[in-house]
C-alpha cells in the first residue's frame, strides 16, 4: 500500500518549496518538488541600458545580491568581449568569496544544524567533555569549558522558560536524531558565535563594495573603487591591510569552527553517506578568474559522473556551456512545447492545477545536453578533486579523515554524492575559498604596490545586436545570466539560477530533477514526522527566493505535513 | 557599527514591497548622518536578518505588509509582540523570520533591547510596478512613526544608561 505525504512549505529555507512524496512501506518510491518561482526578469529589463542591469538584478533576491550583480556584469562584458583590469578581477573575487563564506556558514548553522543536533540534549551535556571534543581538532579560542557551560545554561534557561520559539518545532527525540549530547552542545555554542562571524564576512564585502547587502562598486568593464596609494579617504594600502586582517579572522572561523563542526556532524551520522545519492551528472563552473580576459581560473569546473569519479573531468569551456544549456517547460506552469536556449527563453505563465502526471512547478527544468544535472558545492569539490586541484584535495582528504575518525570507520570519496556528503562538500569548499581569499588579498596588495591602480576599461557598445553569458559558480552552484543587447539596450535577459537545476521538475521525457532523484529510495521512519525528507532537501541548500516573493502570500513558517 | 539601526526591508522591484527601502532613502536624504544611527536598506534578507540586527541596542524596521486593512494602513509592533508571535506571520512580507531571528539572538545574548516594526499595508506587488498612490500617500505618516520610534528608542536607551 502506498502513502502520499505533502510537506508545504519546506521550513528553514529561503522562499517557498513544496514536496510530495509517495511512500511504499517506509521507502520513498517517487517525489515531486514544486516551487513558486516565477521569473519575468526580461520584462523589467527589456529596453534598459545594459550598463545598469546589474543594479536591478542584484535585487531579485535578498540573499544572493552580490552573486547576481557579478553574473550580470560578466554577461555584458562577455557580449562586448571586454577584458577587465587585474585589480577589478581580484576585488570581485574577494567580494564573491566573502559572500559565499557567509552564505555557507548561515546555511550550516541557521538552516541545517537543527536537523542534526538535539538542543534538548545539548542543554544537559557535560561542558568539559564538550570543550575537549571541540579542542581536539581546533585552535579556536572560544572552545573553553566556560564557553560551553555558558551555551548550555542559555539553552537550559530558554527551555525552562517554556518559550522555545523556533527551537520548539525541532524533531527532538525522533529516532533518526541520534548524536552525542556533547557534539550537540559544541555545534550549539558555535551557532551562537556564528552571528559575529557573519557580520565580519559582510564587512569585507562592504569594505570593497561600499555597502552590503547591495554592493555599489561594480561597473561594466571593472570596478569603481578609486585606488590611491597616498590619497586620503580613498582605497589605499591602509584599508587593504585592515581588510587582509579581517579576511584572516573570517577564515579562522571557517577553518577552525565550521569545518570541524561539519566533520563532527558528518561522522556522527555515517549512515547518511548512503542516503540521497541523487542524479549521476554533476556540473560545476570554473571560478575565481585571475586574468583580464577571465579565461584562467583558480577553481576548476566541468561535468562529471558521480558513478565514475576516477574518470577524468570534462573541463568546462564557455563555448561548450553556451551550447549545452536548455530549459524545458513541459511539466512547468508555462506555455511552450520544446526546450529553449536561454537567449531565446520565454516566460509565459500557464497555470493549471497541481498534477503529478502533468504540470506541477513554477521552476523550469534546466538541462545540460538534454540531461538532468546537479549543481552546487558537491559538483564543484568533486570537479576540483578529479582535476587534481591541490587545495581541494588537501581539504577533502582532511574532511574524509576526520569524519572517518568520528564515525569509527572509513568514509570514502565515492560516498560524497549523498545527503551528508553535500554538507561536507560545502564545508570543504568554504575552507578552500578561505585560503584563496588570503592569496587574492595578497595578490591585490602586490599588484597595487607595483603601481598598477587601474580598475576599469570603459565599454563601447556597437550598433548591432550582441549577446553574452555571465557565468558564476555561486554558493548554490552554477549560475548563468544570458543577455541580448542592441545599441547598448537590453533585448532579452534570462537568469538560469542554481535552483533551476536542482529543484527542477520532470522534463518532457519524465526524468525527475536532482531533489526528486535524491528523495527517491529514502527511508522514512515516521510518515507524520518526515525528518529524513527535510534533511535530504536542506542538504542542497534550497533557495527559491529569486523573484518569488510576490507569490509567497502567507509567509507561513509552520510547515503542514499531510499524510494521505 | 552604531547603537541604533533604522532599516528598510522589502524588494524595490515588487511595487509596494519596496516601501521600506524607499522610506530609508528618504530619511537618509533628509538628515545629516547622526552619531548614534545607521540607516540601511536591507532588501529581503531572509535568514540573514539575524546577523544584520545583532549587537545593536535598538532596531527600527520598516516593512510592507500583506493585510486585509486598507492599503496605506500603518501598524507598529513592539519586540514583545513580535516574540509572542501575536503579530502573526502575515505581518510584513519579509518579517516571517523576524521572530526567529530575535529568538536566536536572545539565546545568544546579542539581541537588540528595543525593536519597533513599522508596517505599511500594500496594494500591488507586481514585478516592475511603482509604489501605489495609496501607499505613497501614507509615507509621511510612516516617516512620523519612524521619528517617534527613534525618540522612544533614545529615551529608553538613556534610561538604561546605554
Amino acid at each position: 500500500m502506498s502513502t502520499r505525504i505533502t510537506i508545504d512549505p519546506i521550513t528553514r529555507i529561503e522562499g517557498h518549496l513544496r514536496v510530495d512524496v509517495e511512500l511504499e512501506g517506509n521507502t520513498v518510491r517517487s517525489a515531486w518538488v514544486s516551487a513558486t518561482m516565477f521569473r519575468g526578469l526580461e520584462n523589467i529589463l527589456r529596453g534598459r541600458d545594459a550598463r545598469e542591469a546589474w543594479t536591478i538584478v542584484q535585487r531579485i533576491c535578498g540573499v544572493c545580491t552580490t552573486v547576481h550583480a557579478i553574473a550580470s556584469v560578466r554577461a555584458v562584458e562577455d557580449a562586448l568581449q571586454l577584458p577587465i583590469p587585474p585589480n577589478a578581477q581580484l576585488i570581485r573575487n574577494l567580494m564573491l568569496i566573502h559572500h559565499a563564506l557567509r552564505d555557507h556558514a548561515v546555511h550550516f548553522y541557521q538552516l541545517s544544524a537543527l536537523d542534526w543536533i538535539d538542543v534538548q540534549q545539548a542543554a544537559r551535556a557535560n561542558p568539559l567533555r564538550a570543550a575537549q571534543l571541540a579542542e581536539r581538532h581546533s585552535a579556536w579560542i572560544n572552545n573553553s569549558a566556560e564557553q560551553m557551560r555558558n551555551a548550555r545554561d542559555r539553552m537550559a534557561r530558554t527551555q525552562a522558560s517554556g518559550q522555545m520559539g523556533l527551537f520548539a518545532n525541532g524533531y527532538w527525540g525522533h529516532p533518526a536524531m541520534n548524536i552525542a549530547s556533547e557534539a550537540s552542545l559544541v555545534v550549539l555554542a558555535h551557532y551562537m558565535q556564528a552571528f559575529e562571524f557573519q557580520r565580519k564576512a559582510s564587512q569585507v564585502v562592504a569594505m570593497l563594495g561600499g555597502k552590503t547587502p547591495h554592493i555599489q562598486n561594480l561597473t561594466v568593464g571593472g570596478v569603481a573603487n578609486a585606488i590611491s596609494l597616498d590619497g586620503e579617504g580613498a582605497f589605499g594600502m591602509e584599508q587593504l591591510e585592515a581588510m587582509q586582517s579581517l579576511i584572516g579572522e573570517v577564515g579562522g572561523f571557517i577553518r577552525e569552527v565550521y569545518f570541524p563542526d561539519a566533520c563532527l556532524i558528518a561522522g556522527s551520522y555515517p549512515a547518511w553517506f548512503d542516503q540521497g545519492h541523487g542524479v549521476d551528472r554533476l556540473l560545476a563552473l570554473p571560478e575565481l578568474p585571475r586574468d583580464a580576459a577571465g579565461r584562467e581560473f583558480d577553481l576548476p569546473g566541468g561535468t562529471l559522473q558521480s558513478s565514475s569519479l576516477n574518470r577524468a573531468v570534462v573541463p568546462h569551456s564557455r563555448n561548450a556551456f553556451l551550447k549545452s544549456v536548455s530549459e524545458d517547460t513541459m511539466r512547468s506552469y508555462y506555455k511552450g512545447k520544446e526546450a529553449l536556449h536561454p537567449w531565446k527563453g520565454e516566460t509565459i505563465p500557464e497555470l493549471t492545477e497541481w498534477n503529478a502526471e502533468g504540470k506541477y512547478s513554477w521552476v523550469k527544468a534546466a538541462r545540460y545536453n538534454g540531461e538532468v544535472a546537479e549543481v552546487g558545492p558537491l559538483a564543484s569539490v568533486l570537479a576540483g578533486y578529479s582535476e587534481g586541484h591541490a587545495l581541494t584535495r588537501k581539504w577533502t582528504d582532511l574532511a574524509l579523515a576526520r569524519t572517518s575518525e568520528v564515525a569509527g570507520h572509513l568514509i570514502t570519496l565515492d560516498q560524497l554524492p549523498s545527503t551528508m556528503g553535500r554538507h561536507l562538500a560545502r564545508a570543504i569548499r568554504a575552507a578552500v575559498l578561505s585560503e584563496l581569499a588570503i592569496e587574492h588579498g595578497q595578490l591585490l596588495m602586490d599588484n597595487i604596490a607595483r603601481g598598477d591602480v587601474a580598475t576599469h576599461n570603459p565599454p563601447t557598445f556597437p550598433a548591432g545586436e550582441i549577446s553574452g553569458v555571465g557565468l558564476h559558480e555561486a554558493p548554490r552552484g552554477a549560475l548563468s545570466h544570458w543577455v541580448v543587447i542592441e545599441k547598448g539596450n537590453i533585448r532579452n535577459y534570462q537568469a538560469v539560477v542554481p535552483s533551476t537545476w536542482n529543484a527542477s521538475p520532470r522534463d518532457g521525457n519524465g526524468t525527475p530533477g536532482p531533489y526528486e532523484a535524491a528523495l527517491t529510495g529514502l527511508h522514512v521512519a515516521d510518515a507524520e514526522r518526515p525528518l529524513e525528507v527535510l534533511r535530504t532537501l536542506h542538504a542542497f541548500d534550497p533557495c527559491m527566493a529569486c523573484a518569488c516573493h510576490a507569490f509567497d502570500e502567507q509567509g507561513l513558517e509552520i510547515s503542514a505535513v499531510n499524510v494521505l | 557599527m552604531k547603537p541604533i539601526l533604522i532599516a528598510g526591508i522589502g524588494n524595490m522591484l515588487l511595487g509596494d514591497d519596496g516601501v521600506g527601502p524607499a522610506l530609508v532613502y528618504d530619511y537618509a536624504h533628509r538628515f545629516e548622518p547622526e552619531d548614534d544611527v545607521d540607516i540601511e536598506d536591507l532588501g529581503t534578507p531572509g535568514l540573514e536578518l539575524a546577523s544584520d540586527i545583532a549587537f545593536r541596542e535598538a532596531v527600527i524596521l520598516i516593512d510592507a505588509m500583506h493585510s486585509a486593512s486598507d492599503p496605506g494602513t500603518i501598524r507598529i509592533f513592539s519586540k514583545d509582540q513580535i516574540l509572542a508571535r501575536t503579530v502573526g506571520h502575515r505581518i510584513g512580507s519579509h518579517t516571517a523570520s523576524l521572530a526567529d531571528a530575535l529568538e536566536s539572538l536572545e539565546l545568544a545574548g546579542i539581541a537588540p533591547h528595543f525593536v519597533a516594526l513599522i508596517c505599511i499595508a500594500g496594494q500591488s506587488w507586481e514585478l516592475g510596478v511603482p509604489i501605489s498612490s495609496a501607499v505613497r500617500i501614507a509615507m509621511p505618516d510612516a516617516m512620523e512613526a519612524v521619528y517617534a520610534s527613534l525618540r522612544i528608542a533614545r529615551q529608553m536607551l538613556s534610561a538604561h544608561g546605554m
